[in-house]
């Protein structure tokens, strides 16, 4: 026996394997089915193919010649069924439907029995027995084709139609019938046709290749990779050969020697495969967390746009209210609407103050949504620090004058370098700082002072002789809602809001704030810390 | 100051429209009024105002559409346009500056007065 027939009779065991496993994997799927009767009808052909080499006799050369010529046939029209029935038939492929599939076979059954028609006569030649073409073979070759190709047409249309797993598994399909046909065509069809009957055995060959694909297409929904099928067939192939060696071995230390190689490589082949797998399931692993965590990026994306235009809108619908009255209330006390006694006046002033506070408030909600989503923009410029703060003491002073408090503001000794901020959102600060001051000063002073520190800070202190703080107190001063010890005694302006949105915007400045205070009722000294860029 | 310039006040909230008709008229400006943007397209065909005070949030066409189709026009291009409008968003103030306002006022942070000294200074009145 020569080593190619060794290797058809392993491939018809590996391909009876591989028909359980289908089988087994789910017996009622049409297209398992399907798939096994294909793969029993490449079994015996390859048999066919295996004995035919072997055969001694004529009779026994003629039974496995027809043998494998009708295995062949089956082979094609088997074929076809599975390529309608995958991955599930449709309803309109009906039994009867599936049968007339296989209605060509009977006058092939029947050429082939009949002496002349398809095998005309049989010859042993040096390499082995062949047989002599009836007329009518060309026309078998020829239904082969057609079915062949038929069936392949149905597969490509379907993986143009599919996508994800069966898209897939109808790629690993079709590379591997592309693979085998074009070896079974060439030294089964070509090449038999041609009278070259030596490399009858290629196909058998080829079509484990194909049957390990489709196999393989089949149990893994989850297709891995093309990677582990590469090390599954390279791994085989390697195994098949080695094994095939042993039989032909000389001597016995020979087998021993080669029995042992055949082992060796069958544990790191298997282990190879193990660790591939695994990387491929890692893999595998992670692509489902990184789409897991795309979708919830994309969620949480969706929600805070769908926040910020709440937060947008709201304060857009409290606005327009809001400025109704500012607009109305102050051209009342301007006097577009006549003259207003001085009792009215007075209320109305009231009125004006209040709506200020709201609309304070709904610019604070606003910054504050905007820090706390990490969404506050700044226009960074070149500020001329001491002339903001000096306009900013200029607007409060007659605030402070109302309440009978001395604003001062003293300047920086030379001028201060610019620094870069973004103007706006730094003269609320400033404002802010003075603002409070002033609102929690009964009676005193409000002393400002700006000044350069250590050459690369500037430093501005709002000093002043009001309610002043508890050491304990100062740790919440800048959080959320926090008011002044006494401001809900004096003064019912704040929104709570202010020095916490103040210090966000400082620190996004890359500078700070510092409070100090001697005690209660000592007055209180919050010092603004900016660098200095040179 | 009696000025006898146009103002084109393009604005849907009827009580907005009242106290900044009534603000501008006093200053002696003529003021037209437009609820919507094809409206306001209309009206500047009629007659070509001074100056353009424009909502964004308006029924049909954005103020932003209404600013670029403005900007767009060669007619109409060198009319100022503040944008007046309750919306205060960054990215609103960008895209204003940006299709061409020449001012992007928040109107809950101004009062009436204050946004007729604007529009003066613009205008040099």
């Amino acid at each position: 026996m020569d080593i190619q027939n060794i290797l058809l009779f392993v491939v018809a065991l590996l391909d009876l394997v591989l028909l359980i496993f289908i089988l087994a994997n789910d017996f009622r799927s049409a297209a398992n089915r399907a798939y096994a009767l294909f793969v029993f009808w490449v079994i015996l052909w390859t048999l066919g193919i295996a004995f035919f080499r072997l055969a001694r006799d004529f009779r026994e050369l003629l039974f496995w010649n027809q043998e494998f010529i009708i295995a062949a046939s089956f082979i094609a029209s088997s074929f076809l069924h599975f390529a309608f029935v995958f991955p599930r038939p449709s309803t309109k492929f009906t039994w009867w439907k599936a049968l007339t599939l296989h209605l060509p076979n009977l006058p092939i059954i029947f050429a082939t029995l009949t002496p002349g028609v398809l095998i005309a006569g049989l010859r042993i030649q040096p390499w082995g027995p062949e047989s002599i073409l009836g007329i009518g073979y060309p026309l078998f070759g020829l239904y082969f084709a057609l079915y062949t190709g038929w069936a392949f047409l149905i597969l490509l249309f379907k993986h143009k139609r599919a996508d994800g797993i069966l898209r897939r598994q109808l790629t690993y399909i079709l590379i591997g019938l592309v693979i085998s046909i074009t070896f079974g065509v060439i030294f089964n069809l070509i090449f038999i046709l041609g009278g070259n009957y030596r490399f009858i055995w290629v196909g058998p060959y080829a079509s484990f290749i194909m049957l390990s694909f489709i196999g393989f297409a089949i149990l893994k929904h989850h297709l891995f990779n093309i990677k582990v099928i590469a090390t599954e067939i390279l791994t085989a192939s390697i195994l098949i050969i080695l094994f095939g060696q042993i039989f032909v071995a000389k001597t016995t230390n020979e087998r021993l020697l080669r029995t042992f190689l055949f082992g060796l490589t069958a544990i790191f082949g298997y282990l190879l495969i193990r660790s591939v797998l695994a990387e491929v399931r890692q893999r595998e692993e992670l692509q489902k967390l990184t789409l897991a965590l795309e979708t919830a990026n994309e969620d949480l994306q969706r929600l805070d746009k769908a926040r910020r235009e709440f937060v947008s809108i709201a304060s857009h619908q409290l606005r327009t209210p809001l400025s109704a009255i500012k607009g109305f209330v102050s051209m009342i006390l301007e006097g577009s609407f006549g003259k207003v006694a001085a009792k009215t006046r007075d209320a109305l002033g009231k009125v004006y103050q209040s709506n200020e506070r709201l609309v304070k408030l709904v610019n604070d909600l606003l910054d504050l949504s905007r820090i706390e989503a990490g969404r506050m923009q700044y226009e960074f410029q070149v500020v001329k620090f001491d002339e903001m703060v000096d306009s900013v003491v200029d607007e409060l002073k007659i605030k402070a004058n109302e309440k009978k408090l001395r604003l001062t503001y003293t300047g920086p000794s030379e001028p201060l370098p610019p620094l870069s901020a973004d103007p706006t959102k730094l003269r609320q600060v400033v404002m802010n700082l003075i603002d409070n001051a002033i609102k929690y000063t009964p009676e005193g002073s409000v002393t400002v002072t700006l000044k350069k520190r250590s050459g690369d800070e500037a430093r501005l202190e709002v000093a002043d002789t009001g309610v002043g703080l508890e050491p304990e107190e100062k740790e919440h001063l800048f959080h959320m809602f926090h008011r002044g010890p006494g401001g809900h005694m004096f003064h019912t302006e704040g929104t709570g809001l202010g020095l916490y949105i103040a210090k966000k915007i400082i620190e996004d400045h890359k500078g700070r704030i510092e409070v100090s205070s001697p005690g209660k009722g000592k007055g209180s000294r919050f010092s603004l810390i900016l660098p200095i860029q040179q | 100051m009696i000025s006898s310039k146009t103002i084109l006040l393009i604005e849907d909230e009827p009580i907005h429209i009242e106290m900044y008709q009534a603000k501008f008229e006093e200053a002696g400006y003529q003021v037209m009024e437009a609820r919507e943007g094809a409206e306001a397209f209309d009206k500047i065909r009629a007659q070509k105002p001074d100056l353009i005070i424009l909502d964004i949030l308006l029924p049909g066409l954005s103020g932003f559409a209404v600013l670029e189709r403005l900007k767009a026009n060669p007619e109409t291009k060198e009319i100022p346009v503040i944008i007046l409008s309750n919306l205060s968003d960054k990215e609103d103030q960008e895209r204003g500056k940006r299709l061409g306002a020449i001012r992007y006022l928040v109107k809950a942070d101004w009062t009436p007065q204050q946004i007729l000294d604007k529009v003066r200074e613009i205008l040099k009145d």
